[in-house]
């Protein structure tokens, strides 16, 4: 069963004057209940745009995204914010999340106010002190004011305001980037507890390598707006497939010496979300790049019956042979 | 490896750095002391607010009020770099010690060719003509690994990505070969492919000439894998330093312990400090450490443990270290 899929979903951008970004390039994957799907890449390779677009905050150009079997692109503004009780966001910067000016208690409350009108006061003071006793951070901070906390305390206060409305899903926009190590243990520790009491299902994104394989199931790699590997996370890690993935896994550095550095293999720079390389985007900085990737674009194939990769190089599964 | 008979070539004594807030004085830099040797690679971490870039800035000179060093002595190559003006400070820069910072815009000059960025480091310490110092400068951007150098060479730093300005600054830092190189989260920001490509190519570039460098960030792997040795911070203070194959497959302060547990690795629980890190304007008695430390006992909230040398080159400051000899602070 599946709780959120994307399907071909596309979204660019046009500044003013300015040129096209194409952010989003035809990406499809699905969530099921109480699963982590991770999406890792570089900054601009658009994880935050797919996180816009699979609650429909952005309009999307193309595709569609279906949360609960519903279509979300085909639904009224109404029914919409009915649906926004059951899904929800944790945004990166923590403090920028906040407003600076309304105490800790009325960000938490203010989805409630929103999505579920039926409510009475006293019924969403007593969701606002739950949802705070869950991040364990008490009713005392009902009363405080964003400044007066540290970051870690803000990033479980957007987790709180995430989780007040009880929803099915979250997508955690790299909730843990900002943070420093010690405090990240943490968060990531009560987001694992929360998950397995209320059979969250998460859309965790990151760049960070080794977060990712700590807390997914399963990994969508994308470069340039497109999944260029997607599978199980063990399955991943273990043996990748596509270049950029294996590149990506091999520049974390491991914090103990003795485990040495595999040697890097990428050149160049990665290309422009404005002006993208026809074929397959990773062609120029590819050590085993050819003029067949620089001449057709290759879309994800299976690999595994579970583990999917966008590259001519690596052969087709026995049972998803392409037609022609 | 630096040879250990040697003087270091940078070495900072008792270093006091403070700000005067209207809160109160902010210990930023609480009594450091460290030496930097010659081909030395040390990385230096802790979290955010320990005081690395105040160390950082300290030794270049480049705190501004409400900042002030309040106390120690900072010396490169013999030289006292307290006593330094700011022009001979800048002499200094280039050939001595140069410094590669966070963010490559505000290093570069928006207006000026970055070909005329070379040159006017490249002219504050030498007499080479115009060629000389367009062929200097190409060689060294083809050293940092950036492709097609003559056209970067005659555009502007607007017309860089990210990653590409990075590498402009560290090869303008780099250029005159300077014997230390103080470089403060140089690719925090880039992305990780990038990253790796940079670290690479400047690492093994220092290594092959015998460069030093002080290397700021907070990324542990950075360290563990390019650095010598290591430098951890915490409130102000060095509470462990030594050879990173020792001090990341070994810690012995339980802070270097914890920050190495809370790197989450599947298959291991996490482990997460509690608490917050203290104010570094009412410094606490004792351990800095103590009120988030799973093995503090009586002595660690009265009294200040103090950095001990426990092996060569390896100092803990814990209650708990057994050292070889007490070293005392001044
Ligand atoms: N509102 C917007 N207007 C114009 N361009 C945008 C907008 N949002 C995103 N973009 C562009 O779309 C691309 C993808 O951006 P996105 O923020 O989704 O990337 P990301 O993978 O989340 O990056 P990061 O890791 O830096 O957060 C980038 O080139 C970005 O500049
Ligand atoms: N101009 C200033 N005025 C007041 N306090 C300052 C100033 N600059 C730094 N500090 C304080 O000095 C302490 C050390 O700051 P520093 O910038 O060295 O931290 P850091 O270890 O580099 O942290 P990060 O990892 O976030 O860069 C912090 O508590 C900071 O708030
Ligand atoms: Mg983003
Ligand atoms: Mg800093």
């Amino acid at each position: 069963m599946t709780l959120v899929r994307l399907d071909n979903v596309y979204k660019s951008f046009q500044r003013a004057g300015g040129p096209v970004v194409n952010a989003v390039n035809g990406v499809s994957f699905e969530i099921s209940p109480g699963e982590t799907v991770a999406l890792i890449g570089e900054s601009g390779s658009g994880k935050s745009t797919i996180a816009r677009l699979a609650l429909r905050l952005y309009e999307l150009d193309a595709g569609t995204v279906y949360f609960d079997g519903r279509d979300l692109t085909t639904l009224s503004r109404d029914e919409l914010r009915h649906l926004r009780a059951d899904m929800t966001i944790v945004f990166q910067e923590p403090y920028e999340s906040l407003n600076p000016r309304q105490r800790i208690g009325r960000t938490v409350e203010e989805p409630l106010v929103i999505h579920e009108q039926k409510l009475t006061a006293a019924e969403r003071h007593g969701r606002v002190v739950d949802a705070l006793n869950h991040v364990a951070l008490g009713e005392n901070f009902y009363e405080r004011y964003p400044h007066e906390i540290s970051g870690g305390q803000q990033q479980r206060v957007g987790i709180a305001r995430a989780l007040v409305t009880r929803p099915k899903f979250i997508v955690l926009d790299e909730p843990t980037s900002s943070l420093d190590l010690s405090v990240r243990a943490q968060i990531l520790q009560l987001l694992a507890d929360l998950q397995d009491e209320f059979n969250l299902a998460y859309l965790f994104i990151s760049h960070d390598i080794h977060t990712v394989e700590y807390v997914s199931d399963r990994i969508c790699v994308m470069y340039l707006g497109q999944i260029v590997e997607v599978g199980p996370t063990a399955e991943v890690f273990a043996n990748p497939q596509h270049p950029y993935t294996q590149a990506l896994l091999s520049s974390s550095l491991s914090a103990d010496p003795r485990v040495k550095k595999e040697r890097f293999l990428l050149g160049g720079e990665i290309p422009s979300a404005t002006n993208l390389p026809p074929g397959c985007f990773l062609h120029g900085r590819c050590p085993s790049g050819d003029d067949a990737c620089a001449a057709a674009h290759v879309p994800l194939h299976a690999y595994t019956a579970t583990h999917a990769v966008a590259c001519i190089k690596v052969p087709w599964h026995a049972d998803a042979e392409p037609a022609s | 490896m630096a040879n250990d008979v040697t003087q270091p070539l940078l070495e900072v004594k008792d270093l006091h750095t403070r700000f005067h807030t209207h809160r109160g004085i902010v210990q930023a830099v609480n009594g450091i002391s460290f030496g930097i040797r010659e081909g030395e690679l040390v990385g230096l971490v802790g979290e955010t607010g320990c005081g690395k870039s105040v160390t950082a800035r300290s030794v270049l000179g480049l705190v501004r009020p409400p900042g002030r060093i309040a106390e120690g002595r900072i010396t490169y190559d013999g030289i006292d770099l307290r006593s330094l003006s700011r022009r001979e400070f800048r002499k200094l820069r280039g050939t001595g010690i140069s410094f590669v910072p966070q963010n490559p815009w505000g290093a570069l000059n928006p207006i000026l060719r970055i070909e005329r960025q070379f040159r006017n480091v490249i002219r504050a310490h030498t007499d080479a003509s115009r060629q000389e110092c367009w062929d200097m400068s190409l060689a060294m951007l083809q050293k940092v690994g950036i492709q097609g150098p003559e056209r970067i060479l005659k555009g502007y730093a607007h017309q860089l990505s990210g990653g590409m300005a990075q590498r402009v600054v560290m090869a303008i830092a780099l250029v005159l070969n300077p014997r230390l190189v103080i470089a403060d989260e140089p690719t925090t920001g880039l992305d990780v492919t990038i990253q790796r490509q940079i670290l690479d190519m400047v690492m093994q570039l220092l290594e092959e000439e015998r460069r030093a460098m002080l290397l700021v960030t907070h990324d542990l792997g950075v360290v563990a894998q390019y650095c010598h040795r290591v430098i951890v911070m915490y409130a102000g203070k060095i509470v462990e330093e030594g050879p990173v194959s020792e001090v990341f497959v070994e810690p012995a302060h339980p802070y270097t312990q914890a920050l190495l547990a809370a790197i989450p690795r599947p298959g291991h629980k996490l482990v997460s400090l509690r608490g917050r890190v203290p104010s570094l304007i009412d410094y606490p008695a004792g351990c800095p450490f103590h009120d988030r430390c799973d093995f503090a006992f009586e002595p660690c909230s009265a009294e200040e443990p103090l950095l001990c040398e426990l092996s060569t080159g390896r100092r803990s400051a814990c209650h708990l270290s057994k050292g070889v000899s007490e070293l005392d602070a001044r």
